[in-house]
């Protein structure tokens, strides 16, 4: 017997959880600028905040059921800041990281969350999907935006991310297979954050690394820490570049932990191993990029202080505007179905409104 | 006895079949050391195993999949899909499989699973975690869709469903699944498939529904008897196979019949009644059938979910005039 | 007063678990200095309007909603500015211990430093799920400390989940209300706060640092979880009535309950009896067609007729939708019609033939609680519209007179002989008899077309009066029944005018017709042909007569006989040949 084919999963890894720069490889040029990672740790910092703030209206009656994406910053701000105005998002429903950094505001995705249809009309970001409820399904239409920009010649690509738990699901391998095939620009972005509610990701799969679903497609791979935001920006940034001329489709895993419960309405202490928190928390983005920063002296106290208030005020802004949205008159419920609402409905409409008026 | 809500209820029925019964099996998302989001398998891991107790991976596709190739070789699985918006995956092998086997193999294969999902509206959920589709599925031959209104029947309902010989699609209405309780006894009795329920005798009207809007149903029929019309309540629970005879019946008695349901109107399981009833009971009817039903919209974001939903003025606005129409 | 102090007040939990309530008018301005429990704005709920008492003595600086807004629980309402000492958001936070100000982000977060008064109570909010009440499991501060605002403040157990509830201030705590397994309800007081002091941050801190050994050490909770959204929770044991279920499977089973004997407590009918019966083969007897209406309330047992219109009950006929509206326009009353439809139903000529026979309305509607007055007594003077059984005979009448020429040949039949029979069946007979010798009278004309339809067979037509006007229901193949048969056959007719049960059926295709109005009064008359027929016999009252005969002067019965005929469409002779023959037919004995 011959081999035919054989394939490796490479890692890549520029920080440690101290902090500390150990990667052999050279880190990219943004890693050498202190103001853009300054920005990238608001960044984070800002998820973070909002996530919390969410957290805290849900548990004071003013907000539906949430998905924090505590743990798992660096995923989504540092593929989001990857994209440009031109490239599309394809955001999974724990997205609000990348969502952010592409221009969805903060108010939108605590509008959606608190149950308006409003905040899925994204005022800056408009060519980005709204997030996918039913899982993986946001993988197909990746696919689909980034045949429109390919057979259009346009240097444009897309990222979309899923769970890990997501990509059980076969519209997750339909969408890798016809990427590859059709060389398409779209960055898939594994979130593994380790569980599927309460799924551990020991039970999702035989695979070692879920980036090598990628090779049964015969499209590129990487695994990266997803904790690092710069091994996380940086595999997105080359795959980015590499899809927007052309290249085709690239698989990144991102390996985190999920440091929240699935949502507002999970417990995640059922089925959570013990001390698998503690341990976690020791390793998460934001302090490892803070103590990066501190290292080179770049970051005090009062720098810490100052951005945390300049970002509860920002946060606080976004809660105020959503709290203040009113909420749609029952035509509402009729008005975005068809460009022209059909006769027969029509009399319903009526109905709506004269028993809302009640 | 204990009393139980609805969801434990399928819990009890669950573990008591799966406690005479090996070949009964159970898998799903989250469904093992979780119990279930709902906590519908709650314990059920503890009690029986992992072998027989499985978080499968996210794939509910492959959640119908495998429920069909075990279920062809004797077991009885139960598979969950975590809630109804996410059974669109499976319907290809609900409709294209589980509905035909038996048909196509002329009885060699039959296929005695059940696959059950958490429906319908009412829960401040984010979206797709509120729809009643249940016609789409009631629409195929092959297929028997069931829907308890309350804990007793959850219990002997879904005890009938996982020893049906045939493909089972049983739909629990989330918003009541803890909404009241019920003193049950588990003594493993089933409650009969294809049958209504008349759930409260009347002379005037007769009020037909499934699922949650029973309790609407209820209420309304309790004012209305405050106004002196008397109504009867149906409760339908077996979508399909539909009993209509006990609704035919109970329209010839009153004259007048109302069909609730949370789902939009169009297509739905109360077009179906309505078309039974004038076709083979027009003779008995003194007014219009009447619906009250979802609105043919998207069902809205829970901020305008209030707007949606079917509210027991309706049920008793429409009686009246049904009651008073000449 | 420092202009950065800012309490905020929040819409708490009226009281009833509801999610929100509108303004109604505030009682108070912005500005104004208020004192504690001052009445600051009534608010309406669902069910009433509720006065909102300031939390706090100190100056309104914001009215959250204008009179017409809705809040939701939990929403801010009113913003104070409070007395006492300020204090700047104390930003001492190690910026290193990055794992508390996950916990603690508010601490170095808050804007504007929030301070509290001597007691400021923050009251259990609704935790998002619409529950009443939630335990606390383990309080996450303590007396004394001092908060930063979002920072948890104790666990809280609900019928679903263990949740953590934070800070709505920062400002000292000055008592906490319970301890761990007190129950508290929405609305009640869970912490009241005192005044900040210096330190605050660090006291936090150290607390927080406790805090998150909570999550892992917490207790189980026994919860009722969801993924999403809130499921609503209630406590009500509600008897379930097991008869539904019994009747259910009986109807499945086929089995008969009324010959099953309960097993169960109270000899209530269980399942294995249900089971039991049917292996016994205590079943259902064959089964109806159609699925009867029965009337659920008490009707008279009165024969339809004579039933009080009042308390007819629609639902003891059939009869479609329109059928019935159409009734109802009429103003006819379904008992007063005849049932001509299919199984029994009454038709929309049912209705028309009815109409002008009743003028009551009868409709089934429930007891309605009111008096019931007596019926009002019609008297009018006014003309009546000719309608049903007498308009059709003014039509048809009308008709025949402008087509048909008649012509009337009298004759007398000796009926001497005859010992007591039917009259009825043997004019019929002597029809038959007749229309075999001359089948020229047992035709239809059609005087357009000039075609006539000679009939094999003799349906005859016989005229009868009732109540509602003149029927000529038909003795189908008269000439296949005997008179036996005939005479049935005429006592059926008879009992369906009388039952309003005639059919259309019943009343068509006649050949030929009788009118016998002797029996009533009339020796000879001149009956009107009723085309396409040509002919109709009328037989006139029976009389004695002495008659000369060859034997002398004899007592003689004798029946007057009167035919008219349709001169287009027969001869003189034919028409006196026909006569001759029932003459003949006639006097012979039976």
């Amino acid at each position: 017997m011959t081999t035919v084919a054989r394939f490796e999963i490479k890692y890549l890894q520029f920080m440690d959880e101290k902090g500390t720069f150990i990667s052999n490889d050279v880190p990219p040029a943004f890693a050498r600028d202190i103001d853009t990672l300054k920005q990238l740790y608001r960044d984070m910092n800002l998820i973070r905040t909002l996530d919390q703030k969410a957290y805290a209206l849900q548990r004071t009656g003013k907000m539906g059921t949430y998905p924090a994406a505590t743990g798992q910053e660096a995923i989504g701000v540092g593929f989001g800041s990857a994209m440009t105005e031109d490239d599309v998002l394809v955001p999974y429903y724990r997205g609000q990281a990348s969502m952010v950094q592409h221009g969805v505001k903060m108010e939108e995705v605590l509008l959606y969350w608190g149950g308006y249809e409003a905040g899925c009309d994204y005022q800056v970001a408009k060519q980005d999907f709204p997030i996918a409820v039913p899982i993986a399904t946001q993988s197909l239409h990746a696919t689909g935006v980034a045949k429109a920009m390919q057979m259009r010649g346009e240097k444009r690509c897309v990222f979309t991310e899923i769970g890990e738990g997501g990509t059980s699901q076969g519209d997750f391998y339909e969408a890798l297979n016809v990427a590859g095939i059709w060389n398409l620009g779209v960055v898939f972005i594994i979130n593994n954050n380790q569980w599927a509610i309460s799924v551990p990701s020991k039970l999702q799969t035989n695979c070692e690394t879920y980036a090598q679903k990628a090779i049964a497609a015969g499209v590129d791979c990487i695994q990266v820490d997803g904790n690092d935001i710069v091994a996380v920006k940086a595999a997105s940034e080359t795959a980015a570049d590499k899809a927007r001329n052309g290249g085709g489709p690239t698989v990144i895993e991102c390996i985190s932990l999920r440091l929240c419960d699935h949502t507002t309405a999970d417990d995640a202490t059922r089925y959570r191993p013990e001390g698998e928190l503690d341990d976690g928390w020791k390793k998460e983005p934001i302090i490892r990029l803070q103590k990066y920063l501190k290292s080179k002296k770049a970051w005090s106290a009062e720098d810490e202080n100052q951005m945390q208030k300049e970002l509860a005020a920002e946060v606080q802004q976004a809660v105020d505007n959503y709290l203040n949205t009113p909420i749609d008159p029952p035509e509402a419920m009729f008005d975005y179905l068809y460009e022209e609402l059909p006769e027969r409905t029509l009399a319903q409409r009526e109905l709506a409104i004269a028993r809302g008026a009640k | 006895m204990a009393a139980i809500t609805l969801i434990e209820a399928v819990n009890m029925a669950i573990a008591h079949e799966m406690g005479v019964d090996k070949e009964v099996v159970v898998f799903g998302e989250d469904v093992g050391i979780n119990g279930g989001v709902f906590r519908a398998t709650d314990g059920l891991q503890e009690k029986f195993g992992e072998e027989r107790v499985i978080d499968t991976p996210l794939a509910e596709a492959m959640i119908a999949g495998i429920a069909i190739g075990m279920a062809a070789q004797g077991m009885k699985p139960i598979a969950e899909i975590q809630f109804m918006g996410f059974i669109f995956p499976a319907a290809d092998h609900i409709i294209s499989h589980c509905a035909r086997m038996r048909n196509r193999t002329r009885g060699r294969l039959t296929l005695p699973m059940v696959i059950r999902a958490p429906f319908g509206g009412g829960i401040h959920a984010p979206e797709n975690h509120s729809e009643s589709t249940e016609a789409i599925f009631a629409h195929i031959p092959g297929l028997k869709v069931v829907i308890p209104s309350n804990p007793s029947r959850a219990y002997g309902l879904m005890l009938a469903a996982i020893r049906d010989p045939d493909p089972v699609i049983f739909l629990e209405p989330k918003r009541v699944y803890r909404i009241e309780k019920h003193e049950i006894e588990d003594n493993g009795e089933d409650y009969p498939l294809g049958m209504c329920f008349v759930d409260r005798e009347g002379s005037d009207i007769t009020l037909v529904s499934w699922g949650a809007m029973l309790h609407e149903t209820k209420q309304a029929a309790e004012k209305l008897a405050a106004e002196g019309i008397s109504a009867e309540v149906i409760d339908v629970a077996t979508v399909s196979p539909l009993d209509i005879d006990t609704i035919l019946e109970s329209v010839a008695k009153t004259g007048r019949v109302c069909i609730v349901q949370e789902a939009p109107k169009a297509g739905a399981l109360g077009s179906e009644i309505a078309a039974e009833i004038a076709e083979k009971q027009i003779m008995s009817l003194l007014a219009p059938i009447g619906r009250v039903s979802g609105y043919d919209t998207v069902i809205p974001y829970y901020r305008l979910e209030k707007q949606f939903m079917p509210k027991v003025q309706h049920i008793i606005d429409e009686a009246k005039r049904l009651v008073e129409y000449r | 007063m420092n202009t950065e102090s800012k309490k905020i007040f929040n819409l708490p939990d009226l009281g009833e678990g509801l999610p929100d309530a509108e303004i109604v008018r505030w009682l108070v301005k912005e500005g104004e200095v208020v004192a504690l429990d001052q009445p600051m704005v009534e608010m309406e709920t669902a069910k009433a309007v509720v006065e909102v008492p300031s939390p706090y003595k100190g100056t309104i600086t914001k009215l959250c909603g204008k009179a017409g807004d809705v809040i939701e629980v939990g929403a801010i309402l009113v913003e104070f500015d409070g007395e006492g000492e300020n204090q700047e958001a104390a930003t001492a936070t190690p910026a290193s211990e990055v794992t508390e100000a996950v916990q603690q982000t508010a601490a170095t977060e808050s804007p504007a430093s929030e301070t509290s008064q001597v007691s400021d109570v923050f009251n259990l909010p609704d935790l998002g799920e619409g529950l009443p009440d939630a335990e606390i499991v383990r309080w996450l501060v303590a007396e004394g400390d001092v908060l930063a605002l979002d920072q948890p403040m104790v666990e809280m157990e609900t019928a679903k989940a263990v949740v953590e509830v934070p800070s709505p201030f920062a400002a000292k705590v000055a008592k906490l209300h319970g301890q761990a397994g007190d129950v508290i309800e929405v609305g009640a007081a869970l912490v009241s706060f005192g005044e900040s002091g210096p330190g605050s941050v660090a006291a936090a801190s150290a607390v927080d640092k406790d805090s998150e050994a909570v999550t892992e050490s917490a207790a189980k909770p026994a919860d009722a979880a969801t993924v999403v959204g809130a499921v609503q929770v209630g406590h009500q044991v509600v008897v379930e009535s097991a008869s539904a279920v019994i009747k259910a499977l009986a109807k499945k089973l086929k089995v008969d309950l009324s010959q099953v004997s309960g097993s169960g407590v109270e000899g209530k009918i269980t399942q294995a009896d249900v089971k039991q019966a049917k292996k016994d083969g205590k079943l259902i007897g064959t089964k109806t067609e159609t699925i009867v209406a029965k009337s659920a309330r008490d009707v008279s047992s009165a024969p339809i007729a004579s039933q009080s219109l009042a308390n007819e009950n629609p639902l003891d006929f059939k009869a479609s939708p329109a059928v019935r509206a159409h009734a109802l326009r009429l103003g006819v009353a379904l008992s007063q019609c005849q049932q001509s439809g299919k199984k029994g139903s009454i038709t929309k000529a049912d209705v028309d033939l009815a109409v002008g026979s009743t003028t009551s309305v009868a409709v089934k509607s429930p007891v309605v609680a009111s008096s019931a007055g007596l019926p009002t007594v019609q008297v009018s003077v006014e003309p009546q519209t000719v309608r049903g059984v007498r308009r059709a005979m003014a039509m048809g009448m009308a008709k025949a007179h402008a087509t048909v020429v008649p012509t009337t040949l009298v004759e007398d039949a000796d009926i001497t002989n005859w010992p007591k029979q039917d009259s009825l069946a043997r004019y019929v007979r002597a029809l038959v008899f007749a229309s075999k010798i001359e089948p020229a009278l047992n035709c239809w004309f059609d005087g357009e077309k000039f075609e006539r339809l000679i009939h094999p067979n003799v349906h005859v037509g016989i005229a009868i009066d009732s109540p509602d006007g003149l029927y000529v229901p038909v003795v189908h193949d008269a000439d296949k029944k005997d008179a036996g048969q005939i005479r049935a056959r005429v006592q059926e007719l008879r009992h369906k005018i009388e039952n309003k049960g005639l059919k259309q059926d019943d009343q068509q295709g006649a050949t030929v017709t009788l009118s016998n109005f002797g029996s009533i009064a009339g020796r000879y008359g001149s009956p009107v042909v009723s085309p396409p027929q040509v002919a109709i016999l009328g037989t006139g009252r029976f009389r004695s007569e002495l008659k000369l005969t060859s034997k002398g002067i004899e007592n003689r019965k004798m029946l007057p006989l009167s035919l008219t005929f349709d001169h287009r469409a027969c001869t003189g002779g034919e028409a006196a040949r026909f006569l001759a023959a029932i003459i003949e037919d006639l006097q012979k004995a039976v």
